[in-house]
């Protein structure tokens, strides 16, 4: 799936693969990539401007980890995030609820 | 297992990011940095992979993006806000300009290009993708003002309209706001 369709849906993804733990950016690629049996495939670059955005935003906070012997940034939910989170999860069930509705009147 | 992190593409992949942000003005440490660290987790785990080293470089920077991409990316993020509010200090900071300008005692045509020049730097080297609009924006009141006086006073000529050269003012200085910035980013 091309990285125009994901636009509009990036952040919700994000705050997804952030929700149990702590992760680092390439972290969260392959938690995407796991999570959608290979599904999303997004130029992993862009990935940081929506993460950085969303810092400055305060839907998360980032620090530099050395836990493995190599500095890597871990970006972490704030409770903004995690509200933020919620909110969007039950707009997304809703949508996809009843986007499902009308194709299934289709068939 | 190599220490990819000292390997040719990856090094290459960075060079031309870095060239790609400081052409927009945008070359963050933080930002090559973690881009050095996630391309580093993507070999290795090409490798882990069963990949040949050589093989998991080149799948890591390829998935990472074309350096103009992320980087045009990156910095839509970063100005992203900071446009809208920029053209509005750009239009108010034009209009007080033009009617300091204006003013019946005004006479000092120095002072006046003195400022369309550094307000349209200022801008130029806060916001450096859109030096043309902030030029715009601030120098076009004073030329548009003398048009339309001249339109109503029905003595409109050629001359005129050679008015729109007092445009090149915020336009030297918008333009030069944007060198800096970007000489700033190279820094």
């Amino acid at each position: 799936m091309t990285g125009e369709i994901l636009k509009g849906h990036l952040e919700l993804l994000l705050l997804a693969a952030l929700s149990a733990q702590p992760v680092h950016g390439y972290g969260i690629v392959e938690i995407l990539r796991r999570r959608s049996g290979g599904t999303f495939e997004l130029p992993e670059g862009t990935l940081y401007p929506a993460l950085h955005r969303m810092e400055k935003s305060g839907l998360v906070v980032s620090r530099w980890t050395d836990d493995t012997g190599r500095r890597r940034r871990v970006y972490e939910l704030t409770a903004e995030g995690q509200r933020s989170l919620k909110r969007r999860e039950a707009d997304w069930q809703q949508f996809a609820h009843a986007v499902n509705g009308i194709v299934e009147g289709i068939a | 297992m190599n220490a990819p992190d000292s390997s040719q593409p990856v090094e290459q992949y960075l060079g031309d990011l870095a060239r790609e942000l400081r052409k927009r003005g945008v070359l963050e440490s933080r930002f090559m940095e973690e881009t050095r660290g996630h391309l580093t987790d993507a070999i290795e785990a090409g490798q882990r992979r069963g990949l040949a080293p050589s093989v998991a470089e080149q799948e890591a920077v390829q998935r990472f993006g074309e350096p103009r991409t992320v980087a045009a990316k990156f910095a839509a993020e970063k100005f992203r806000g900071l446009h809208a509010g920029l053209l509005v200090g750009a239009l108010v900071l034009g209009l007080a300009i033009a009617r300091m300008d204006a003013l019946p005692h005004w006479d000092d045509s120095g002072i006046t290009a003195g400022c369309l020049l550094l307000s349209a730097a200022a801008l130029g080297l806060i916001g450096p993708r859109k030096p043309w609009l902030w030029a715009l924006a601030i120098g076009i009141w004073i030329p548009l003002h003398l048009i339309v006086s001249h339109l109503a006073a029905g003595s409109f000529t050629l001359e005129t309209a050679s008015y729109l050269a007092i445009l090149a003012f915020p336009m030297a200085g918008a333009y030069a706001g944007m060198g800096l910035r970007k000489l700033f980013a190279a820094a």
